[in-house]
C-alpha cells in the first residue's frame, strides 16, 4: 500500500513536470459545476488558450462559498491567479480580506440592473431568484412576493437555508427589502407552507422536481435549462410585482498572484462576446454583457422580471447575523 | 440398550452408517482418528443431528420421532458446555429447569451433587473462573442432574493432564454404577478406560469398525 | 488473587496509534484555529444551545429506534435462513454507507408527499406520512444505523458457539429462556458499544436532519460548524465548535464507559447450528413480521434510486470511468487503512483486558468514537493549513481524503471487527504470547480465522463509506480529483438530475457488489476452518 502511495505521487509529480511548459500559466478557482464538463469551464478555457498562447488551470471547490473559504485558509500563499464564482453576497468580506488586487478595468456597456461600481471584482454573470414552479401540476401562481407570503392557501415551497447557501441568504435580502422590520412576521405567516429547509440548492431543486413541492427558490433562468436542453416548457418562473432579488456572480484578480497582466486579461476575456456568448446556456444565469448576437432562444423564452433588487453588499455583510437570527426565531415552531 | 441399526447420517458430502448395540449399563468408548465420526453419532443419537435412514432405539423405543428433549439422554460436548453468564450451579440448575425456576429442594439437589462431582465451595463461581477440567464436572453434574439413563459423552478427558483423566474416568465410572447408566463416551487415550469398559468401539469414516470387548 | 497491572508489549501499537490520532485532532483544529485568529470571537450562545439540545435529542431517539429495529431483525435472520438472505444483509450494507443526498431522494422518492407510500395511502384513503420534520429524520437515521445494528448483532448471535444451541435444545429449553439465557447475555455486552456509535452518529449527522427537519429548528450541531467553514470563513470559530463538540462526544463516552464490558466467551467458528426456537410459531410470526418491516423500510429505497437512475446507460458519460476508478482506488486505501488501525486498537484493548486494566480497557474500547465526533471538514481544513506550512499544499488532496475516509469509517469498523479480536485473544491470547507470536504472525495464524468474516464485512463497509462521502473533495478538490460523489455533485449543480440520479444507481450498485463479495469471502474463510 505504501509502495502504491508512493508510485501515485511519483505520477503525480510526473505529470506536474510533464505539464510545466514554457507558457505561462493561469491558475483559476472555480467552483465545480462551473468548470465541469456541463460548465462553461472547458469551453471558456479552450478559447483562452488559443487567445493568449497560455495554459489554464482550474481548480475546484464544492461551491461558492467553499471558494472563499479555501481561499482564506490559503492566505497570501495561494496559487490561484483568478477567482472566478464568488458573488455580490460574499464580495463584501472577500473585499475586506485583501486578498484581491484592483481589477483596473472599465465597466461600462454592461447588462446589469444598475451600473457596476465595485473597484475589485468584475460581474461574469447574474440572475434573478424566482419561484420556479411546473405550469401542468401548479396553476395558482402568486403575483407577489406579498401573496405568496400572505395567503394561506398558498403553494408548498421548499427553500434552502441562509446559514448554508447563497439563494437562502437571497431570499433572506429578499424579505427584508420587501418587509423591512416586519420581515419576522412575514416569516410566521410563511413558514406553515415551507415543505422543508435543505442545505442547497440542488436538494431543494432535486425534491422539487420528485414533486415535493409545489414552488422551490431557485433563479428565473432556470426554466431556460429545462427549455434549452431537455425541451420542455412546462417549468416557468414567478414574477413577482415588488421585483426580485439579484445575484450577481463575479470574478477577480488575486493580488499575491504574479499574473497580474495575465489575469487582467482574462477578466477583460470573460467579458468579451465570445466568453459572454458561452455562458448562458452552460452556467444558465443572464451574462453580464449581452453579446452582440444576443441572447439564446431558450433564455429570450423566459419572461424576465421587471424590477430587480440589488444586494447591498455592505449593508448584507453588516446585517446578516442580526437577520439570520431573526429569522432563526421566527421560524422556531 | 442402545441399538443403531444402519442409521445412515448426511452432512454436505459426507454419509455415515452406524450399526452399533450397546448393552444396557455398559461403558462404551468409541475411539477413532478425528473427523471419522464419532461425535456425529452421539449427536445424532441425541437428536441434533437428522437422521436419513435406518433405526435407532434404547430399550425398545424408537428414538427417531422424538425430540432432543424428549430422549432419555444426556449429553455433554467437548467444549461450550456452561453459559458463560451463569455460576456452575446456575449451569447445572439447567438441567432441572431449563428456565432457572428451581425450588428449595432443586437447590440442595444441585449443591449436593456438585460437590459430589468435586466441585466443594465452587457452586457460585462462573465458568471463566473455573479451569477446563471444573467446567467438564460442571456438565458432568448437570448430565446427572437431567436423571436420564443414557450419557453421550464428548471427548470428556481433553485437555486433562493424566491424574485428572484418571480422576474423571473414576467419577464417571462411580456415577454410572451408583445410577445404573449407560454410557457412550469418546476418547482419543483409549487406554484410560482400559478395563473399564466393556466395549471398545472404532469409528472410521462414518462406520463402527470394530468393536473390542 | 493479586491484580497485574502490568501493560503487555502487544498494546503499545495500538496506543501509539490512538494518540497519532488524537494528536492529528488536535493539530489540525489548532491549526485552523490559528488560520484566522484575529477574528473576533462573538457567538450566540442561545443559539447553539438549542442546536445541542436538538442534536442530543435527535440522536437519542435515533439510536433507541435503531436498536429496536436492529435486535429483532437480527434475531429473525438468526433463527431463518431464506432465499434472498445474502442479499438483505448487503442491502444493509448499502443502506448504511449511502451518501446523504441519495437517501433523501430515495426516501422522499418512497415517503415524500408525493412519494408512493402517499400514493398508495391517498388510494386506499390512509393519512398521508409526513416525512418532513422529526419522523423522517428519524427514519433516515434507522435506514443508516438500524441497518448497521442488525448487521453488527447477528454476527455476534452468529458467532454463539453451537454447543449452546445443542444443549437448548437437549434440555428442551423455552424460547424465553433462550433469549433470556443464550442470546440477550451476547445482545447486550455489544449493546452499550453500539449505541455510543449509533448516537455519535446521529448526533453529528448534518445534511438529514437539516434537509429532512422540514424547518432551520431542526439543525445539528454540524450545521453551526459547516456554516462558520463554508458561509462564514469563521475558521477559529469552527475550530473551537469543533472541540466543543469532540468535548461533549467524550463526555458521553466517558459517563458511558461502566457500561462497555470485556467479551465474556470465545465465540465459534465453522457450520451454523439451527437453533431450538425455529419452530415456536409465535416467533415465528415475530420473525416474519420483523422481517417483513426491514424488507419495507431497505429494499423500496434502493429501489428507487435503481429505477431513477436507469437512464445511465443511456447517457454514459466518458467521465465516469475516471471517476469511479478513481473513487475505488482511494476508497480501498481508506479501508486498508481504517481496518488496519481498528486492528491494531483492538489489539491494544484485549491486551489491557490480559493485563488485568480494565477500565484503560473499556476507554480503548470506546476511543475510536473519537474521529466520528470530530467534523470532518473542520478536521480536513485543519489538515490542509498543515499541510500548506509543510509546503505539501498540491499533493495533500489525495491523502487527506484517504486519511479523512479512513478516520471516518474507523469506529464503524472497529465496532466490527472487536469482538472478533477479543475473542481471539480470549481463547488463545496467552499462547500467542508464550509462542511471542506477534504483528504479522499473530494475525495470519491467531487472529484471520475468527477475523475473516468480520474484517472482510468490515472492508467493505469502509470502502462503501469513502465511496459514497463526499467529504473532503469539496473544499479541496483539482479538476484531476474526480470521485464518484464530487461528479455526482457536479451534476446536481448542473441541474442535471437525470445523470446525478444514474451515478446515485451506479454507486449503490457498486456497494451491492462489493457487500456481496465480502460477505461470501468471509463466509468461505470461516468454513475453511
Amino acid at each position: 500500500m505504501l509502495k502504491k502511495l508512493l508510485i501515485a505521487l511519483a505520477l503525480a509529480g510526473f505529470a506536474t513536470a510533464v505539464t510545466a511548459s514554457e507558457k505561462p500559466r493561469l491558475t483559476v478557482y472555480t467552483y465545480e459545476s462551473f468548470s465541469g464538463k456541463y460548465g462553461p469551464g472547458p469551453a471558456l478555457k479552450t478559447a483562452f488558450e488559443s487567445r493568449c498562447g497560455c495554459e489554464l488551470d482550474f481548480v475546484t471547490a464544492g461551491d461558492g462559498g467553499a471558494l472563499f473559504a479555501r481561499l482564506k485558509l490559503e492566505g497570501k500563499g495561494t496559487k490561484a491567479d483568478i477567482v472566478v464564482g464568488l458573488d455580490d453576497n460574499l464580495m463584501g468580506e472577500a473585499e475586506k480580506s485583501g486578498l484581491f488586487a484592483p481589477h483596473g478595468l472599465k465597466m461600462d456597456a454592461l447588462s446589469l440592473p444598475a451600473a457596476w461600481t465595485n473597484e475589485t471584482f468584475i460581474p461574469f454573470d447574474w440572475g434573478y431568484f424566482a419561484f420556479v414552479y411546473d405550469a401542468d401540476k401548479f396553476k395558482a401562481v402568486p403575483p407577489s412576493l406579498k401573496e405568496l407570503v400572505e395567503n394561506p392557501n398558498g403553494p408548498k415551497i421548499v427553500i434552502e437555508d441562509p446559514r448554508t447557501s447563497t439563494p437562502g441568504l437571497g431570499l433572506l435580502a429578499w424579505m427584508k427589502a420587501v418587509y423591512g422590520d416586519k420581515a419576522a412576521d412575514a416569516w410566521k405567516k410563511l413558514e406553515p407552507r415551507i415543505v422543508t429547509v435543505t442545505s442547497g440548492w440542488s436538494e431543494a431543486y432535486g425534491l422539487f422536481l420528485k414533486g415535493e413541492a409545489d414552488m422551490v427558490l431557485s433563479y428565473s433562468t432556470s426554466p431556460a435549462y429545462h427549455i434549452g436542453a431537455e425541451n420542455k416548457t412546462n417549468y416557468h418562473a414567478a414574477m413577482f410585482s415588488e421585483g426580485h432579488q439579484t445575484q450577481v456572480e463575479v470574478a477577480g484578480i488575486v493580488a499575491s498572484s504574479g499574473q497580474q497582466e495575465l489575469g487582467r486579461q482574462f477578466l477583460t476575456f470573460l467579458l468579451s462576446d465570445e466568453a459572454q456568448s458561452i455562458l448562458p446556456e452552460t452556467n444558465w444565469m443572464y451574462p453580464a454583457r449581452t453579446p452582440a448576437s444576443g441572447l439564446p432562444a431558450s433564455f429570450k423564452a423566459v419572461t424576465a422580471p421587471g424590477k430587480a433588487i440589488m444586494s447591498d453588499p455592505v449593508n448584507l455583510a453588516a446585517n446578516r447575523k442580526a437577520w439570520i437570527n431573526e429569522w432563526l426565531a421566527a421560524m422556531a415552531k | 440398550m442402545l441399538a443403531a441399526d444402519n442409521m445412515i447420517i448426511r452432512i454436505g458430502n459426507w454419509t455415515g452408517c452406524y450399526d452399533l448395540n450397546v448393552p444396557r449399563g455398559a461403558l462404551v468408548a468409541l475411539v477413532g482418528p478425528s473427523g471419522g465420526g464419532k461425535s456425529t453419532l452421539l449427536h445424532a443419537i441425541a437428536g441434533l443431528e437428522p437422521v436419513a435412514a435406518g433405526a435407532l432405539s434404547f430399550n425398545g423405543v424408537n428414538l427417531l420421532p422424538l425430540e432432543p428433549a424428549a430422549r432419555p439422554i444426556a449429553i455433554v460436548f467437548q467444549d461450550h458446555n456452561l453459559l458463560p453468564n451463569l455460576n456452575a450451579a446456575e449451569n447445572a440448575g439447567l438441567a432441572l429447569s431449563p428456565s432457572l425456576r428451581l425450588s428449595a429442594a432443586d437447590r440442595a439437589s444441585i449443591a449436593a451433587m456438585l460437590d459430589h462431582v468435586g466441585l466443594e465451595g465452587m457452586h457460585d463461581r462462573l465458568p471463566s473462573a473455573l479451569s477446563g477440567g471444573q467446567r467438564q464436572r460442571v456438565a458432568l453434574a448437570r448430565a446427572m442432574l437431567t436423571t436420564r439413563p443414557l450419557l453421550l459423552l464428548d471427548e470428556p478427558l481433553t485437555g486433562l493432564d493424566p491424574d485428572m483423566r484418571r480422576d474423571m474416568v473414576d467419577l464417571i465410572d462411580l456415577l454410572r454404577r451408583e445410577k445404573g447408566l449407560t454410557v457412550l463416551m469418546t476418547t482419543h487415550t483409549p487406554e484410560d478406560i482400559e478395563g473399564r469398559a466393556e466395549q471398545i468401539v472404532t469409528i472410521m469414516d462414518g462406520r463402527a469398525v470394530s468393536t473390542r470387548v | 488473587m493479586t491484580r497485574r497491572y502490568s501493560l503487555p508489549a502487544s498494546a503499545r501499537p495500538g496506543l501509539v496509534l490512538l494518540a497519532v490520532l488524537a494528536g492529528l485532532v488536535v493539530l489540525s483544529l489548532a491549526s485552523l484555529f490559528f488560520a484566522a485568529a484575529d477574528q473576533p470571537w462573538q457567538e450566540n450562545v442561545g443559539y447553539l444551545l438549542r442546536i445541542a439540545r436538538f442534536t442530543l435529542y435527535q440522536a437519542l431517539l435515533s439510536t433507541a429506534l435503531s436498536l429496536a429495529f436492529g435486535m429483532p431483525v437480527a434475531l429473525a435472520l438468526a433463527r431463518r435462513h431464506f432465499i434472498g438472505r445474502r442479499v438483505l444483509l448487503a442491502l444493509f450494507g448499502v443502506a448504511t454507507a449511502l451518501p446523504a443526498i441519495v437517501a433523501v431522494f430515495a426516501f422522499a422518492d418512497i415517503f415524500g408527499r408525493s412519494g408512493m407510500a402517499n400514493c398508495l395511502a391517498d388510494a386506499i384513503g390512509l393519512w398521508n406520512i409526513p416525512i418532513y420534520g422529526l419522523g423522517g429524520i428519524l427514519l433516515v437515521h434507522v435506514f443508516f444505523n438500524g441497518c448497521f445494528a442488525a448487521r453488527v448483532l447477528l454476527a455476534e448471535l452468529e458467532a454463539v458457539p453451537g454447543e449452546h444451541w445443542r444443549l437448548a435444545a437437549s434440555l428442551g429449553m423455552k424460547p424465553w429462556s433462550v433469549f433470556r439465557l443464550i442470546d440477550w447475555p451476547v445482545l447486550r455486552r455489544d449493546m452499550a458499544a453500539l449505541s455510543l456509535l449509533i448516537f455519535i452518529a446521529c448526533a453529528t449527522s448534518f445534511a438529514i436532519p437539516l434537509t429532512l427537519g422540514g424547518g432551520p429548528g431542526s439543525a445539528t450541531f454540524e450545521v453551526a460548524i459547516y456554516q462558520a467553514i463554508h458561509s462564514d470563513a469563521d475558521f477559529s470559530r469552527a475550530a473551537w465548535l469543533a472541540l466543543l463538540q469532540i468535548t461533549a462526544m467524550a463526555a458521553v463516552v466517558g459517563l458511558a464507559s461502566p457500561l462497555l464490558s470485556a467479551p465474556l466467551e470465545a465465540g465459534a467458528v465453522g457450520r451454523p447450528i439451527p437453533r431450538p426456537d425455529r419452530h415456536v410459531w409465535w416467533l415465528k410470526v415475530q420473525d416474519i413480521l420483523s422481517l417483513i418491516l426491514a424488507v419495507l423500510l431497505v429494499l423500496p429505497p434502493v429501489l428507487a434510486i435503481a429505477w431513477a437512475g436507469r437512464g445511465l446507460l443511456a447517457v454514459l458519460d466518458p467521465q465516469i470511468p475516471h471517476a469511479l476508478i478513481t473513487s475505488l482506488w482511494i476508497a480501498f486505501l481508506a479501508a486498508f487503512l481504517s481496518v488496519a488501525a481498528a486492528l491494531l486498537l483492538s489489539r491494544s484493548r484485549a491486551a489491557m483486558v490480559t493485563g488485568g486494566l480494565y477500565r484503560s480497557a473499556r476507554l480503548m474500547g470506546a476511543a475510536p468514537l473519537v474521529t466520528l465526533a470530530t467534523p470532518p471538514l473542520a478536521f480536513a481544513a485543519g489538515l490542509y493549513v498543515i499541510a500548506r506550512a509543510m509546503g505539501a499544499a498540491d499533493v495533500i488532496a489525495v491523502p487527506a481524503l484517504v486519511l479523512v475516509n479512513a478516520m471516518m469509517a474507523l469506529p464503524f469498523v472497529h465496532r466490527l471487527i472487536d469482538p472478533a479480536i477479543a475473542t481471539a485473544n480470549a481463547r488463545y491470547g496467552r499462547l500467542a504470547q508464550s509462542l511471542s507470536m506477534s504483528g504479522w504472525a499473530r494475525l495470519r495464524f491467531v487472529e484471520w480465522p475468527l477475523l475473516a468474516s468480520p474484517a472482510t464485512a468490515a472492508f467493505a463497509f469502509a470502502m462503501a463509506l469513502s465511496l459514497g462521502d463526499l467529504g473532503v473533495v469539496a473544499l479541496f478538490g483539482s479538476q484531476g480529483l474526480v470521485t464518484l460523489p464530487a461528479l455526482l455533485y457536479s451534476k446536481l449543480g448542473s441541474y442535471r438530475i437525470e445523470e446525478a440520479n444514474g451515478i446515485a444507481a451506479l454507486l449503490a450498485g457498486l456497494v451491492l457488489v462489493l457487500f456481496l463479495f465480502a460477505d461470501a469471502v468471509g463466509r468461505q474463510h470461516a468454513r475453511r476452518r
